[in-house]
């Protein structure tokens, strides 16, 4: 029995051959089911990973910027949508001095162009090494080197440690590279606040950007100048109280506003948590309707193929040897389905799920190949599972049905 | 083997009636007998040879073999019982088609757990019942004496001490049928019982007795 040429799985095989365009049918079916499981849980499992890398790496408690601009630093830091736009430095002591800010670092946003004078329109972020919280920890080793001549990019940026990459007309080295976070950052290219200033300083390329309408004030001297200050609040007190502290102590003044950053994940975590639940009710009522469907249609088939099941009973078969052939069928109609609708997902959801993401607007971050391996493997189990357990009733019925009556039926 | 039958009674309903198929019937078949078993339709006959092999349940009585109760065992003793020392060859076209002709015969050898080499021994059946060109022909390929005759490598694939055949010459010609019955004889010259339900009185004479079921009971014997 060790090559057993007539092995119910053999046959089972063999009686799959039989109804093609049937099978087929049921085979799809079950695809679409494991396509969207596996493609629903692959974009859920990066989705997941983009939003704990998101509370993580946003680090700030609290974003000050200047009135207007709230949604503006959102879609920078979630989606990477270049901008500039810049508040008086001197707010910083301001908001230094209210009670519960526990830290504070000042950042400067400036976008790129998409001209010759750049070599890519990207986000460039100033930061402050001696106060940084929100870069240097992805970046410690590289940050302590920076010359005036170096940045640090985004996982994103096409360039390598090493790369030249020139912005405004000057050439920066490229002297690190961040992890991918799944965010904005991704695609920002970060350097020390004083790089910046020396690039914005009387450079030929800027007047264009600065005869933008929006743009009230001058950068001059730029030092004078951050576009946000992040902050960290003491943990015994609420964010949310700290950044109505610094509105009350400086916003009218400076015309500011604040983004309470635990917001921005509870927004993305919202639409997150929505987008999984509709993936996994639609992969749930597929499910449902594959079963359904299998199972009617093995039941339907099954009067008909009561003779052929009483004949393995004449020639010596046991009952749980029928059933086992059964099971067999069902699980290789589904296990091969499930196989085909995980690679039409896999041809979907890797090559476009920038697209995906971006249309969604919401953060992701690559997960690993034993996820992926896991997902797969979650898919097809279940959509494997479905069959035997579609068939259940009537592997029952057809290995308990009246002999007498299929004989009759025969004659 | 030795096989009994005792007061065995299998009863159905039609309807709001209950009819017995088979009804208080006993036997015994000794080794290498060959019994015709007939009757009209609807009879019985069909419902019997199933009791006899186990596959049946019936309401009373006992099938013994060997002095052993047939429904006193499991399915997996009642199934090992079919396979290893009964052949069968059912009424009508009653092979798989999606199997070739050799592969339909050398299927029962491998529903149970057995060493051997079931090509071999079916390529040599094959050749005694003179269709060894049609090893690798369908069901649908094959004419009605064909398929009886592949049937009947079937049947004896595991070597059996018993042949049950149900209606073996009903589709066929006189001349086939004829063929077929010769086989049989040879077979059972070799020491292989038959018990053969038919409608076919003039081929059943051959055999050395002919039973009568009527209305599911057996009410003539001959020898």
């Amino acid at each position: 029995m060790a090559d057993n040429p007539f092995a119910p799985y053999r046959l089972a095989l063999l009686n799959l051959r039989r109804k093609p365009y049937r099978n087929l049918g049921l085979a799809i079916l079950v695809g679409i089911f494991s396509a969207v499981l596996f493609g629903g849980s692959i974009l859920n499992s990066q989705l997941s990973k983009g939003l704990e890398s998101l509370s993580e790496r946003l680090g700030a408690d609290v974003l000050i910027v200047p009135y207007g601009y709230e949604r503006v630093v959102t879609a920078t830091l979630l989606r990477g949508e270049p901008s500039t736009y810049y508040m008086r430095k001197e707010v910083l002591d301001r908001i230094r001095a209210v009670p519960g800010v526990a830290a504070s670092t000042p950042q400067f946003f400036l976008a790129s162009f998409s001209d010759s004078c750049c070599s890519e329109h990207v986000q460039i972020i100033g930061f402050d090494p001696e106060s940084d919280f929100l870069i240097r920890p992805w970046v410690q080793d590289a940050t302590a080197r920076l010359d005036g001549s170096e940045i640090v990019v985004g996982s994103k940026i096409l360039a390598a440690v090493g790369d030249k990459l020139f912005f405004f007309g000057k050439t920066y080295r490229v002297a690190a590279k961040i992890a991918p976070t799944g965010m904005g950052l991704d695609t920002s290219v970060f350097m020390p606040l004083d790089t910046l200033y020396a690039l914005i300083r009387g450079n030929p390329y800027l007047p264009k950007l600065l005869e933008n309408p929006q743009f009230l004030q001058k950068l001059d001297p730029p030092e004078e100048y951050i576009s946000t200050v992040a902050v960290k609040v003491s943990p015994e007190v609420s964010p949310k109280s700290i950044g109505n502290a610094i509105m009350r102590a400086c916003a009218a003044e400076y015309n500011l506003d604040q983004v309470v950053t635990e917001n921005i994940v509870a927004e993305t975590s919202r639409r997150l948590h929505g987008l999984s639940a509709s993936l996994y009710w639609l992969a749930g009522g597929i499910w449902l309707l594959a079963i359904l469907v299998i199972s009617l249609v093995f039941s339907v088939s099954a009067s008909e193929r009561k003779h052929e099941m009483n004949l393995y009973l004449l020639l010596g078969a046991e009952r749980s040897w029928v059933a086992k052939l059964l099971r067999w069928e069902a699980f290789f109609l589904c296990a091969g389905g499930a196989m085909a609708g995980i690679l039409a997902a896999s041809c979907i959801v890797f090559p476009f799920s920038t697209l995906i993401f971006d249309s969604l607007q919401l953060p992701r971050l690559g997960i690993t190949g034993g996820s992926i391996a896991g997902h797969a493997l979650l898919a097809l189990t279940i959509s494997g599972l479905s069959g035997p357990l579609a068939c259940a009733n009537t592997v029952w019925s057809l290995t308990r049905f009246d002999v007498y009556s299929s004989l009759r039926e025969a004659e | 083997m030795r096989l009994e039958i005792r007061h065995l009674t299998k009863r159905y309903r039609r309807g709001q009636t209950h009819f017995d198929a088979v009804y208080n019937v006993s036997f015994s078949l000794a080794e290498g007998a060959f019994v015709s078993l007939i009757g009209r339709s609807g009879s019985g006959k069909t419902t019997l040879l199933n009791m006899v092999i186990g596959l049946l349940g019936p309401d009373s009585g006992e099938v013994l073999v060997d002095g052993i109760n047939l429904f006193s065992l499991d399915d997996r003793q009642r199934s090992d019982f079919r396979n290893a020392r009964v052949g069968y060859i059912p009424q009508g076209r009653s092979l798989l088609g999606n199997l070739t002709a050799l592969g339909n015969a050398r299927l029962p050898f491998h529903l149970q757990r057995r060493s051997g080499d079931s090509l071999q021994k079916a390529r040599e059946l094959f050749v005694q019942l003179g269709i060894s060109h049609l090893e690798n022909s369908y069901p649908a390929e094959l004419s009605g004496g064909e398929l009886r005759r592949v049937a009947l490598a079937r049947a004896l694939i595991n070597s059996p001490e018993l042949i049950l055949a149900d209606e073996p010459t009903s589709d066929l010609d006189i001349g086939t049928a004829r063929e077929i019955w010769e086989l049989f004889a040879r077979l059972n010259a070799q020491g292989v019982a038959f018990l053969m339900a038919t409608h076919d009185v003039e081929l059943s004479r051959r055999g050395n007795a002919i039973w009568e079921l009527h209305s599911g009971q057996l009410t003539q014997e001959t020898k």
